[in-house]
């Protein structure tokens, strides 16, 4: 039963297509976005597009690597804890240089980085991804029993107690809006893996509750929310960065000022090129441009959404699920941030953002995710075959819940 | 359904996928909304706070001299002023926030390069305002430096303004004549105040793109607007002088000289070109450093040579001369009985020296600068026939030369003139004059009876080479007869080959002359006891002069007679230079080698025989020594040497002296010496 994806013959061809049309395009606005602030800061103007490309380099061989190894190893126990302690202690870590530095020299007032050598490492971007592998195994295991979710039963607990922690500790960073994110991305597993409808309406008033009560208990926040729908009331402190942002996207026009000839980069838009990188590919490229954007993360949301509705097995389709949250999820809540949708939160924008950890993250992830269809496709080959090539087929991929 | 199941699940992930979908069409509503519907509102938005307006000044005009070498010319370059308001870290300036106090950062790493207290400019920068300088017209160095301190420590808020800066390349040279500048490019004083509008620096507005941080950026635009980013700097006219700086050079040594020496009050010299009325050199001491004029006294920066007014004695006698010849009064040969001294109503008028030469033609009296003879000639030319030929010389009103501050000096009304009013018009008293007044008059008995219009801006000239505006040689009239101007330079020949002006003599070169000693006008009115004003005016060579020059010293110490003092610093003044133009002389003999004309300048009037000597004590008085015998002349520059002053009585050779010989007297105390 081959299926074909659109213009291609299976999804898996489309993620990669889209991926290095992507990476091509993320690779050209990196470099025009950083290159003033890379000649200033290391008088190198290649600094980050040659750091980018190196990223994207590894993020290829790690999907190579994770789809050899194949989804179930990475969702073993031993891997999913030891993935955790891994982020744990890297989230810690930073927390310690966070106390010891005083936050004296950190960027952007805040420690989110981790220098590991040449490397600083984002391990929030790391703690992401093991947050929804945790879910797609604990999670995965009770929606195979067909019970109810009990979000503090013995399956379900770990999982909550771990994004606590992490959250905790990236808030403490601080960082909020990952934080956030780390939040919703449980919340969402939760959600799919079928969190009763009580206990989500519980949830999802608690957080509103807690986000109004936070909002009018200071004076701070509400000017912020106010900045936040008219970034113009605060235009020179903290609606800067949002009205910078809005002039970068709306002076591109319909079709922009061509590649390399946007103004946003000369210091005026913070974050030019990681966070705030898609403003200046809206200047660039225009809204023409920005419609074709669109349409590549559309394609590769469709075959992201293909491949997890295609998983049979209940731990694959979670993983599936959580990897297309982090990457197409991540994605739209980017743009929406960017062009003042949403409230700014420091979300990347995989692909067209400069960031090493979060693009080997989601290059990871999307090994995963495609492991998962390898494994699809695999058991439908077997599907398709004659019973005696089955039993050959079955006895080379050995699957251990045939044997029983 | 079962809500439990995987199909249950995959419904669930569907329907957030739906969500995700909402979100991406939001998105792309909101970017229509913003890169289409508002688009034109952000993009003047954009535009408008990367562009900037600024004024750029041009350099100021070039002045030049007659070789085209440069006397003042202008540079741009950065003043540094302060946004106190963007002196800060933060997002808007394109700065990361931190903890650091980017002022007292500012002020102290800014304060040594700047030379303004810490303290000061940290006061200055929590001023508030957007606009404050900090220092203007920073030369190169320290701009290098100041730029390498923003750079290195992102110091937000300093920025840099072009500006011209005037400099003067050979400093004190025609200083009077250039004038100066102030900050904003605005002339004060001299050509500059005169020929401001022709080369003040343009200025002219433009917009620039500029970072956050309010660099300029070059090469990137929005919307093809690139011509606005730079202009092309304007380049100015170049005023060419008459001036020859060589020349001008020569003057302004002897000048610096003549006044260590002298200790004059003040000073003025000006070598003019007799037939065309260009101006060669001028000087005027007091003088300084337009460079730096704010440190000299403002009295310094009047140009003497057109402004001060003076009386000027025997150098007027040669012009009074030219009257009497024209008029048919006197040829050369007409006697004057000549007895030491004339009586006019109820003033005596006596020769210098009071001597008497008994009946003398008139080129006698001219040659040895007699009084009596010139008395004698002006009562009979009669006040109206002086005046209004003093008139036709150009005397009474400004000689329109292009130099900003020129005086008319005063000539009586004939009609208020008495009989000694006329007497000593004719000796040179009682007129007031410029000293370019004088020498333009003595420049027409030089060039054959053409008063002529003296100029010093020879031409102005565009970028482009056109030529704006050109001096020409313009004569005002022809006030002698070649004749007359003929007789009368021969008479000036004998002044200073056989004459009173014998100092002024260059071997082998033809020397036209007149010296003159003149009381000086009190400023009470009347005469300043014992201040004289010693002035030489001559060309040279006598009978086809290229060079006409006079020299004048106010109020020397010591020795005060023209002869004395003034003729030398002609002499010397001009043997250089014509040495140095290639002028050859009429009679090689006894000439002295180029090597030795150099040296000219540092050597002194040599005595040419042995001569009484004063003894200066060590306490600072002088020996009197034995002054039985000496000759007047000899006397005279003895006792002037020391700073003593003569009072004779008499003439001849002295008989009688007091104090007596061997006395210590102090420096300024009179001797008395009579003579028969």
């Amino acid at each position: 039963m081959k299926r074909r994806f659109l213009l291609w013959d299976n999804p898996r061809q489309a993620i990669f297509t889209l991926m290095v049309v992507l990476l091509l395009w993320g690779a050209i606005n990196v470099y025009s976005a950083s290159y003033v602030s890379a000649q200033d800061m290391v008088g190198n103007g290649m600094y980050f597009l040659k750091r980018y490309l190196i990223f994207a380099g590894l993020g290829l061989v790690a999907i190579r690597f994770i789809r050899k190894a194949g989804y179930r190893f990475f969702l073993r126990p031993l891997m999913l804890w030891g993935l955790f302690a891994l982020a744990l202690l890297m989230l810690v870590a930073v927390m310690v240089i966070g106390i010891m530095h005083g936050h004296s020299n950190a960027i952007n007032g805040a420690t989110r980085w981790l220098a590991l050598g040449p490397i600083s490492v984002q391990p929030s971007e790391l703690a992401k991804l093991v947050v929804i592998m945790l879910s797609a195994r604990y999670l995965g295991l009770g929606l195979r029993q067909e019970r109810e979710l009990a979000p503090l039963g013995k399956r379900a607990l770990p999982v909550v107690i771990v994004t606590i922690v992490f959250c905790l500790l990236i808030y403490k960073q601080p960082d909020l809006g990952t934080a956030a994110i780390v939040a919703g991305l449980l919340l969402g597993m939760f959600i799919i893996a079928g969190l009763p409808r009580m206990q989500l309406f519980v949830v999802l008033l608690g957080g509103l509750a807690l986000a109004v009560l936070t909002t009018i208990s200071s004076p701070y926040r509400l000017e912020r929310i106010k900045v936040w729908f008219d970034p113009w009331l605060d235009e020179r402190n903290t609606g800067y960065q949002m009205v910078q942002s809005l002039r970068a996207i709306g002076s591109g026009g319909l079709t922009g000022t061509g590649w390399g000839h946007g103004i946003g980069k000369f210091f005026y838009l913070p974050e030019a090129h990681t966070d705030f990188a898609f403003a200046i590919l809206c200047q660039e490229n225009g809204f023409l441009g920005v419609l074709l954007l669109l349409l590549l993360f559309t394609l590769l949301g469709a075959a992201f959404i293909r491949i997890t509705l295609g998983a049979r097995n209940q731990s694959a389709f979670l993983l599936a699920a959580g990897v297309t949250f982090l990457i197409i999820g991540q994605a739209a809540a980017n743009m929406a941030m960017v062009c003042g949708i949403l409230p700014v939160i420091g979300v990347p924008l995989i692909f067209i953002s400069y960031g090493g950890s979060s693009m080997l993250v989601s290059m990871g992830a999307i090994g995963l995710l495609l492991s998962v269809y390898d494994e699809e496709e695999r058991l439908a080959r077997i599907e398709e075959a004659s019973p005696e090539q089955r039993r050959e087929m079955l006895q080379v991929v050995g699957g251990r819940r045939w044997r029983s | 359904m079962k809500r439990y199941t995987l199909g249950a699940a995959k419904l669930r992930f569907k329907f957030i996928g739906l969500l995700l979908v909402v979100l991406l069409l939001a998105v792309t509503g909101r970017l229509f909304w913003l890169q289409v519907v508002r688009s034109n509102e952000l993009l003047a938005e954009t535009k408008a706070q990367l562009t900037s307006d600024a004024e750029k000044l041009s350099p100021r005009g070039r002045i030049v001299d007659r070789n085209g070498e440069e006397l003042a010319v202008s540079i741009m370059t950065g003043s540094l002023y302060v946004d106190p308001e963007k002196m800060k870290d933060g997002e808007e300036n394109g700065m990361t926030k931190t903890d650091r106090n980017v002022r007292r950062l500012g002020a102290d790493l800014l304060a040594p390069v700047l030379q303004i207290d810490a303290d000061k400019l940290y006061a200055i920068f929590n001023g508030g305002g957007r606009f404050v300088w900090l220092k203007r017209t920073l030369s190169p160095k320290e701009e290098t430096q100041i730029r390498q301190i923003i750079k290195d420590n992102k110091l937000p808020g300093l920025y840099f303004l072009q500006e011209s800066k005037r400099y003067y390349t050979k400093k004190r040279v025609a200083a009077q004549i250039l004038g100066f500048v102030g900050t904003d490019d605005k002339g004060l004083s001299g050509l500059e105040y005169q020929l401001d509008e022709v080369l003040k620096g343009s200025k002219s507005s433009y917009s620039y793109l500029k970072d956050a941080a309010g660099q300029q950026l070059l090469g990137l635009f929005v919307g093809g607007e690139e011509e606005q980013l730079r202009q092309k700097q304007e380049e100015l006219p170049t005023v060419s002088l008459t001036l020859d700086s060589k020349m001008q050079y020569v003057l302004e040594d002897a000048m610096d000289d003549a006044m260590a020496r002298t200790k004059a009050k003040g000073a003025a010299a000006i070598i003019m070109d007799p037939y065309t009325g260009e101006i060669l050199g001028m000087a005027s001491r007091p003088t300084f450093d337009p460079n730096n004029f704010g440190s000299s006294s403002a009295d310094a920066w009047n140009n003497r040579a057109i402004s001060m007014i003076y009386e000027p004695g025997s150098v007027f006698k040669p012009i009074v001369g030219c009257m009497g010849l024209t008029e048919g009064i006197i040829t050369p040969d007409t006697i004057f009985q000549d007895n030491g001294s004339i009586r006019i109503a109820d003033r005596v008028i006596h020769n210098w020296d009071g001597e008497g030469l008994g009946p003398v033609p008139f080129a006698t009296i001219i040659k040895f600068s007699i009084n009596t003879g010139m008395v004698q000639l002006g009562m009979q030319l009669g006040a109206e026939r002086l005046i209004s030929y003093a008139k036709k010389f150009g005397f009474g009103e400004p000689t329109g030369i292009d130099l900003p501050g020129e005086e008319s000096g005063i000539l009586y009304n004939p009609k208020d003139m008495y009989e000694p009013d006329v007497a000593t018009m004719a000796i040179g008293q009682g007129i007031a004059v410029t000293p370019l007044q004088e020498l333009r008059a003595i420049c027409a008995i030089a060039n054959g009876g053409q008063l002529v219009r003296p100029y010093i801006i020879k031409k102005i000239t565009a970028a482009d080479g056109t030529v704006l505006q050109e001096g020409q040689t313009q004569v005002v009239a022809n006030i002698l007869t070649e004749q007359v101007a003929r007789q009368m330079r021969e008479m000036m020949e004998k002044v200073v080959s056989e004459g009173g002006g014998k100092t002024a003599a260059i071997k082998g070169y033809r020397i036209a002359g007149k010296t003159g000693t003149a009381e000086k006008l009190a400023a009470g009115g009347g005469y300043a006891s014992g201040q004289y004003i010693a002035s030489f005016v001559g060309f040279v060579p006598a009978d086809k002069p290229r060079y006409a020059m006079l020299v004048m010293l106010d109020t020397p110490q010591g020795a005060f007679y023209g002869s004395q003092v003034s003729a030398p610093i002609f002499r010397d003044t001009l043997q250089q230079i014509l040495v140095a133009k290639g002028i050859q002389p009429e009679d090689s003999k006894g000439l002295p080698s180029f090597e030795e004309m150099n040296a000219v300048g540092k050597v002194k009037n040599m005595p040419e025989r042995p001569l009484p000597v004063l003894q200066k004590q060590a306490d600072g008085t002088l020996l009197l020594p034995e002054l039985t015998g000496t000759e007047m002349r000899t006397a005279a520059e003895l006792l002037e040497q020391g700073g003593l002053r003569m009072k004779p009585y008499g003439g001849g050779r002295v008989w009688q002296q007091r104090p007596a010989a061997g006395t210590a007297v102090p420096p300024g105390s009179t001797v008395e010496l009579w003579f028969k």
